[in-house]
């Protein structure tokens, strides 16, 4: 049964928002329930009995092509059941998407605090609706706009006992910066989905909509004054964050908090999610510690904390397959400058710092930089501690000894977003390590260097090139012919001789045979070509597919010298020798391709063309970010006896086993993700009845390196690939 | 009407916020006023207009016997809507609202020789037994042979497995096209289905009859298991609100319903010999990617 339950009185309610700043919640409609109707209160409103008059809207087809005008008059329709007036819009099919010009309000709701409210009454299909800032938004060139961030409307919990649910944004700051939001949409809920998955697209399925209200809701809570990352918590408080030198309502950033109805649930459901479906040992162990954290955010009333450490709680359990929910779209450019992690070998102190791989030298921040350069401070704070320290800190979810490394790239996005100061050291000695009046440094203020020539960021927009995503390549140097941007490419692989050895670039474990083969083309052709060893550089690993990893492993591995890989869901109470046969026994009288109960038999050598065609030479390993399939791949070939040798980051992500999607719930992008299977190794085929122990569940732990070998800063001064160089140096020696 | 009226909005507020200050618990009636019109509203069963049923609550307890009698024109009250409707929040069956059609956590399969997976249809629906939506056969292949596993993860005992499904055409007795079964794999390594039997009632919501099969399972199972529904393509039938919950041994032995197991069907077997092919792919995060709308 549903409970009945109504608004706390609009009177109560108003007083609220009017005593507490807008810490109340956002619904101030009234129901009038002689008549069964909503009467909306919000400063703006629309009845949607016509087209409106305060809003300007327009409407698109499910192609996003703009419908004439006068499309809405034709889709409102009188109803008794209208929940507001007579009459209600209804969407679906050609008329998916409403979108709603905010810029008119901008000086209405200036430094206010705003919710955004509509009904609904799902025939078919549901709404999902978004409120979008962007700076520049008063640019006409639609490529000018730069997005700063947006929230979404989702289900309150309230509803009307003849289905009509409220959605609503609750709280957000009209604000960021001086901009104020471009536009609210309303959309076809199926729409997305039905790109994305296996949803139909019915186009008789539609849903109604009414009673769309913004409502003041008190002040704006973000503080005036400039702020640095690090300062964040100090200056902006633990609702807002700092954006571009300033302090902006975090909601911004990262999506309202759940109603309060629904928040509670939410972390509830999501938690056990996640605790239904982690497959993985470890993770599964460390578990119970993410629930107390889950539960320590039913109290959050910061949308910052609450999707920030929801994010931070997940990575903690070290299922380098688990992510949190995506709220809102990702954000944060690198500027054009790509950083990796390297040895800073040339500067007094040294260590491990994130380095200059490559930079677009034409742009404003590539042109202050040189590859070779390291990061040595941001706001004056270490690079590492400086990103560990800020506000909606990027996450790692596997093995924690690589998280610096994997992280790395995200750095200069991160510094940009939030304004800071920069500190960059070089060195031109190109002899030995420079003393430390030798080293340059270079200080850029990237708060500054986005305004050069920007009257006011916020309503101007930034600068082209702070948008600039260029293609990041985990690798100093790739020795395949490396067409812009191509070998950096999830689906590319490539593969060249180099003074006898065969060289092999990939950056996954695609299907081979996806879009017409050319990864398997590529991959064959280098791994049969006659040579004296391989070098295998998936310093960038996606992961993929299992066909995938058979395929580069299949060649490698002796047929009679490795057994295979089984998968399993968590098994609670443990995997034993007696429930492994019994399994394994299910499978063998039942599946080729799959097992019982979820688990898999994994046959590396299925149908491969050339099972063990190098499986006498010697191999080096050049492993960088590599995760899943990866993993896979880079654990499989230490079962080789020929000479094999890993070099490179500090460990693979250790994330063996199968990811799903979990499922969103409140009308986020994403659930966020998790792995479902843990997988142990045979080294020989498994004897059954055996006495042995099972080998133990990897998930958790990533591939430790042979040698631990950065990227040196004096060879990338010289333009040398040090882990390359030391790897081909490796496959000499181990010939002679 | 904007500035005007937020000056008119703030001019109230403050002066209503200046009434309130002063009051005492016994004088905050102008606060309840909704509260009680709520509880003149009619609250009871209609089952032909589809109407679901609202619990009162104590809401009726303020009804002010001052209050003007208002002859209500509509029977619509508020109620709340919990985030997983009237299912529980411990449903051990992954995807229960079909919010990731993926061909993971649900999978819809042809069973002919190509095992192609078949897009399926999400149905919001105004009222439902449960307020969650409801899954169905987008209606191209009404002869086709269609298999529709949905994942799921046993408890370490007895367990109760149920779903609704809905009959649009309104038929007299269950759905015996559809069939409803729990695959799920034994300690003893027997991989079996449960039946799901139909009660014998039904209940009409929102223009359509729904059928509730449930089963409980006493003996412990591992891995994954799966619903498995064929038949939802002969017909106009929605799948609705499946659950899978955790229930005490004691009780599981009081169902007056006997457990019906079964051998797995061929074509159940061919479906999840398709699921674990797919699964070969799943060694990658999925993109969460979307499309930013066109901008004004």
């Amino acid at each position: 049964m549903m409970r009945k339950s109504g608004p706390a009185p609009v009177v109560a309610l108003a007083m609220a928002a009017a005593l507490l700043g807008g810490a109340a919640p956002a619904m101030a409609w009234e129901f009038d329930a002689s008549l069964g109707q909503i009467k909306t209160t919000g400063v703006v409103s629309w009845s949607c009995e016509g087209s409106p008059e305060a809003l300007r809207v327009a409407a698109y087809d499910e192609q996003f092509e703009l419908l004439p005008e006068g499309t809405l008059d034709g889709r409102v329709e009188t109803l008794e059941e209208a929940l507001e007036g007579a009459g209600a819009i209804r969407m679906g099919g050609t008329l998916s998407l409403l979108s709603f010009d905010l810029r008119p309000f901008a000086e209405e709701f200036a430094g206010h605090r705003v919710a955004f409210t509509v009904w609904s009454r799902s025939e078919g299909t549901a709404i999902e609706g978004r409120v979008y800032w962007y700076a520049g938004a008063n640019n006409e060139d639609d490529e000018e706009r730069d997005y700063i961030g947006s929230v979404s409307l989702k289900p309150t919990g309230q509803a009307t006992s003849d289905g009509w649910r409220e959605y609503s944004t609750g709280p957000v700051d009209w604000n960021a910066g001086d901009a104020s939001p471009l536009q609210l949409t309303i959309q076809d809920s199926h729409l997305e989905d039905a790109y994305r998955s296996y949803l139909a697209f019915n186009r008789d399925q539609t849903v109604l909509i009414d009673a769309l209200e913004i409502e003041a809701v008190g002040e704006g809570i973000a503080p005036s004054g400039s702020c640095t990352a690090g300062s964040s918590a100090e200056v902006c408080g633990d609702q807002a964050a700092c954006l571009w030198g300033t302090c902006v309502d975090g909601a911004i950033l990262t999506d309202t908090l759940p109603d309060a109805r629904i928040k509670s649930d939410y972390l509830v459901r999501r938690h056990a999610l996640f605790e239904l479906l982690e497959g993985g040992v470890l993770p599964q162990a460390r578990i119970p510690a993410m629930i107390e954290r889950f539960n320590a955010l039913k109290g959050a009333e910061s949308a910052l904390t609450f999707w920030s450490e929801m994010t931070a709680a997940v990575a903690s359990i070290q299922d380098g397959h688990a992510s949190a929910p995506l709220p809102d779209y990702p954000s944060g450019r690198s500027g054009g400058v790509c950083l990796v992690m390297g040895e800073a070998d040339r500067l007094p102190e040294g260590g491990a710092l994130p380095m200059v791989f490559s930079r677009a030298e034409a742009l404003p921040l590539g042109e202050r930089l040189e590859v070779g350069d390291v990061l040595v401070a941001v706001d004056g704070v270490a690079p590492y501690d400086w990103l560990k320290s800020i506000p909606r800190a990027p996450q790692h979810a596997g093995d924690p000894v690589v998280g610096d490394y994997v992280l790395t790239p995200n750095i200069m996005g991160a510094a940009l977003q939030a304004g800071s100061v920069v500190t960059f050291a070089r060195c031109t000695n190109m002899e030995r390590a420079c003393t430390a009046e030798e080293v340059e440094t270079i200080e850029i203020d990237l708060n500054a260097l986005a305004r050069e020539g920007v009257e006011n960021i916020w309503l101007d927009g930034r600068p082209e090139w702070t948008d600039t995503g260029v293609a990041c390549d985990w690798r100093f140097a790739r020795w395949v012919e490396d067409a812009p941007n191509q070998a950096a490419r999830y689906s590319y692989a490539g593969a060249a001789e180099r003074d006898g050895f065969t060289y092999l670039l990939i950056n996954g474990t695609p299907d081979p045979d996806f879009r017409r083969g050319d990864w398997r083309t590529a991959v064959q052709g280098g791994l049969e070509a006659e040579s004296r060893g391989v070098l295998l550089d998936h310093r960038q690993g996606g992961g993929g597919t299992v066909t995938g990893v058979n395929l580069v492993a299949g060649y490698m591995l002796d047929p009679e010298g490795f057994g295979h890989i089984d998968w399993f869901p968590f098994i609670r109470g443990g995997l034993d020798t007696t429930l492994y046969e019994v399994f394994r026994t299910c499978q063998d009288e039942t599946y080729s391709l799959t097992g019982c109960g979820g688990s898999y038999y994994w046959d590396i050598f299925e149908q491969h063309p050339e099972p063990g065609l190098h499986k006498d030479q010697p191999l080096a390993i050049v492993i960088g970010q590599d995760v899943s399939g990866n993993d896979f791949l880079t654990e499989v070939l230490r079962y080789r006896e020929a000479p094999t040798r890993i070099f490179g980051s500090p460990a693979t992500y250790g994330a063996f086993g199968t990811v799903i999607e979990v499922p969103a719930l409140i009308g986020e992008f994403s659930g966020g993700s998790v792995q479902i299977s843990d997988s142990i190794f045979f080294a020989a085929p498994w004897e059954f009845a055996s006495e042995g122990e099972l080998p133990l569940f990897m998930t958790g732990v990533g591939v430790p390196p042979d040698e631990a070998l950065l990227q040196r800063q004096s060879d990338a001064m010289m333009g040398v690939d040090t882990v390359l160089t030391r790897a081909q140096q490796w496959l000499e020696e181990v010939q002679q | 009407m904007t500035r005007d009226k937020l000056q008119h909005i703030s001019a109230a507020l403050l002066l209503l916020g200046a009434a309130l200050i002063g009051c005492d618990d016994d004088s905050s009636s102008a606060g309840t006023a909704m509260t009680d019109a709520d509880a003149g509203a009619d609250t009871s069963e209609a089952e032909d207009t589809g109407e679901v049923a609202v619990d009162t609550g104590g809401g009726a307890e303020d009804t002010s016997v001052d209050a003007p009698v208002v002859e209500p024109v509509s029977d619509r009250t508020l109620v709340e809507q919990p985030l997983l409707g009237d299912t529980p929040l411990d449903n051990r069956f992954s995807d229960p609202s079909f919010q990731s059609l993926d061909a993971r956590h649900w999978f819809y399969v042809e069973t002919g020789i190509f095992g192609s997976i078949v897009t399926m249809q999400r149905n919001d629906l105004a009222v439902t037994p449960t307020g969650m939506p409801t899954l169905s056969d987008p209606g191209d292949d009404p002869e086709g042979g269609r298999v529709l596993l949905g994942m799921g993860v046993p408890a370490e005992g007895a367990m109760m497995a149920s779903v609704w499904i809905g009959d649009a055409d309104l038929g007299e007795q269950p759905p015996e096209a559809v069939l409803v079964g729990l695959i799920a794999l034994g300690r003893d390594g027997v991989e079996e289905a449960v039946e799901l039997t139909w009660g014998d009632a039904h209940e009409d919501v929102g223009g359509i009859r729904w059928w509730r099969a449930e089963a409980v399972i006493e003996e412990p199972k591992m891995g994954f298991l799966y619903l498995s529904i064929e038949g939802i393509n002969k017909g106009n039938f929605h799948v609705h609100a499946p659950v899978l919950v955790d229930v005490d041994g004691s009780r599981a032995r009081l169902n007056p319903r006997p457990t019906l197991t079964r051998e797995l069907r061929p074509t159940e077997r061919a479906a999840l010999e398709r699921l674990g092919e797919v699964m070969r792919s799943s060694l990658k995060r999925p993109e969460g990617a979307r499309r930013l709308p066109p901008r004004p």
